[in-house]
């Protein structure tokens, strides 16, 4: 049905949950591990995991400079969940002592904040309401991070209480919950219909 | 808001399904726990020793000191995990009010109950247990698991358990997806787990949790074994901080779990790592000196 290859980040993470949407939406992907997994994608998913062992291993193998460069330039349009929203933005608060390891992509003007909500006995799961995509979807917090500011060019379409937690940065889209865990595809549709994939 | 929820299903083994493809560092102490997040682990297991000194020095084996594990806590950013004996429910209580990520019910500790494991389920926290076949699995899982690890047999350094644990588990479940549905309800008897639990397992061709591997990891080549073997992530104990560089061979581990199909890298990040940790034989072990008995 698209026509777009979604390339799939996978060098750790809950990447599977994210070919199983990506599948279901009846769209052909591509795992990425190295940079040259790169040239064959027209859109990357940053999915959930530990964004500090995804950037090791991206440093490690090439990897972390070629998705900086490609978002950069705009060449690439992302959907980030959870750690890949921490990864997008251009500010990481970290209050722990292994701090020195935050340097995201500094691609969407946001500042972001680690596990915001408390550890993973606060982690949590509510209903949003999410205008023109889902009235009602159930989303997925876990050891969630928060958006405590942003740019005028991002786009808030959704908030749990007071926090943004759906954003959209140009062509890209960022979530601090998890949609590829909830039973609805609404979101990574949007996402798809916002690269131009039908 | 009146639909908010915590400690849902759907939030204990998300968790798990976020640690898919790294590894998971034993660390006793903050500093262990920093060079652990440095070298790119996914999370880190809080004990009070790791398996391989429990071994060496004997005695009763219990949860850490709740000032350690906060000091860990305070360390890093990665998720915290922390072991519990298993059947010691205060134990884990103590754990869940420190607010650890993950509480292991753990065989290398020494065990509080020699018949009943934790009822997981009233819990906020997740559960990790080990298993050695499908039997246990579904067993924790039922007790209210949301995550799985295969035994092994812990501080020895041989990988030679977790191997036969993974390849049992997985020849389980292939042999549980080919029986007819009638068929099911003897072989719950025989493996002594809920048929409900079964039939998921039949009609998926896999556990209902995530499923890494523990006990015996000490080189890249381990690691990436294990992945190939079916593991979704590995638990590496005494294999990293009993070694002769640590924070060497943590990176390597690291990058040859994500890298595990990858021969060129699971052997470039092989190269000059010094010497692993001083390992045993576990067919030179007496069968009442396995730690991968207790808790069945």
């Amino acid at each position: 049905m698209g026509n777009n290859r979604i390339g799939i980040l996978a060098v750790q993470g809950g990447f599977d949950l994210h070919v199983e949407c990506i599948q279901s939406l009846a769209c052909s992907h591509r795992l990425v591990r190295n940079p040259e997994d790169l040239n064959n994608i027209d859109a990357l998913i940053v999915p959930g995991g530990e964004s500090t062992t995804m950037q090791w291993i991206m440093k490690k193998n090439g990897l972390f400079p070629a998705i900086k460069t490609a978002l950069l330039n705009n060449s690439l349009p992302c959907f980030g969940t959870c750690a890949g929203l921490i990864l997008a933005a251009t500010t990481i608060y970290n209050d722990h002592e292994d701090s020195h390891n935050d340097e995201g992509f500094g691609y969407a003007p946001m500042c972001v904040t680690r596990n915001a909500y408390g550890t993973q006995v606060d982690s949590f799961e509510t209903d949003l309401n999410i205008p023109h995509i889902q009235e009602k979807f159930r989303a997925v917090f876990i050891r969630a991070p928060r958006v405590l500011s942003h740019g005028k060019e991002i786009k808030v379409l959704a908030r749990c209480e007071k926090d943004p937690v759906l954003l959209q940065y140009k062509r890209s889209l960022f979530t601090t919950f998890h949609p590829e865990l909830s039973n609805s595809l609404a979101v990574h549709k949007y996402w798809l219909d916002l690269i131009g994939n039908r | 808001m009146s639909n908010r929820s915590t400690s849902t299903w759907t939030v204990k083994v998300g968790l798990a399904k976020m640690l898919n493809g790294g590894v998971i560092m034993d660390v006793t102490t903050a500093d262990e726990a920093k060079i652990a997040a440095d070298a790119g682990a996914q999370a880190v297991m809080a004990l009070e020793r790791v398996p391989a000194d429990i071994r060496a020095h004997g005695g009763v084996a219990r949860m850490s000191d709740p000032k350690i594990i906060e000091a860990i806590q305070k360390a890093v950013s990665i998720p915290v995990m922390a072991k519990c004996r298993i059947g010691h429910f205060v134990e884990a209580q103590i754990l869940e009010s420190l607010g650890v990520d993950f509480i292991d019910e753990s065989e290398v500790l020494t065990p509080a109950d020699d018949i009943h494991h934790v009822d997981k389920h009233p819990f906020t926290t997740p559960f990790v247990c080990g298993c050695r076949d499908l039997g246990e699995a579904l067993r924790r899982i039922s007790e209210g698991a949301a995550l799985i690890r295969t035994k092994g047999e812990a501080g020895t350094g041989d990988i030679v358990e977790a191997v036969r644990h993974m390849r049992t588990l997985i020849k389980d479940i292939a042999c549980v997806s080919a029986l007819r549905p009638d068929e099911l309800w003897s072989q719950a008897k025989s493996l002594g787990a809920p048929v409900e639990l079964l039939r998921t397992v039949a009609e998926k061709k896999k556990l209902p949790v995530p499923n890494f591997s523990a006990g015996g990891i000490a080189t890249p080549a381990d690691a990436a074994l294990m992945m190939q073997l079916g593991a979704e992530a590995v638990f590496v104990g005494s294999g990293i901080f009993k070694s002769d560089s640590p924070a060497k061979r943590a990176r390597a581990i690291v990058e040859a779990t994500a890298a595990y199909d990858d021969p060129d890298t699971v052997a470039r990040c092989s190269f000059d790592l010094g010497e692993p940790m001083t390992s045993i034989s576990v067919d030179n072990l007496m069968e009442e000196n396995k730690l991968a008995i207790r808790g069945q």
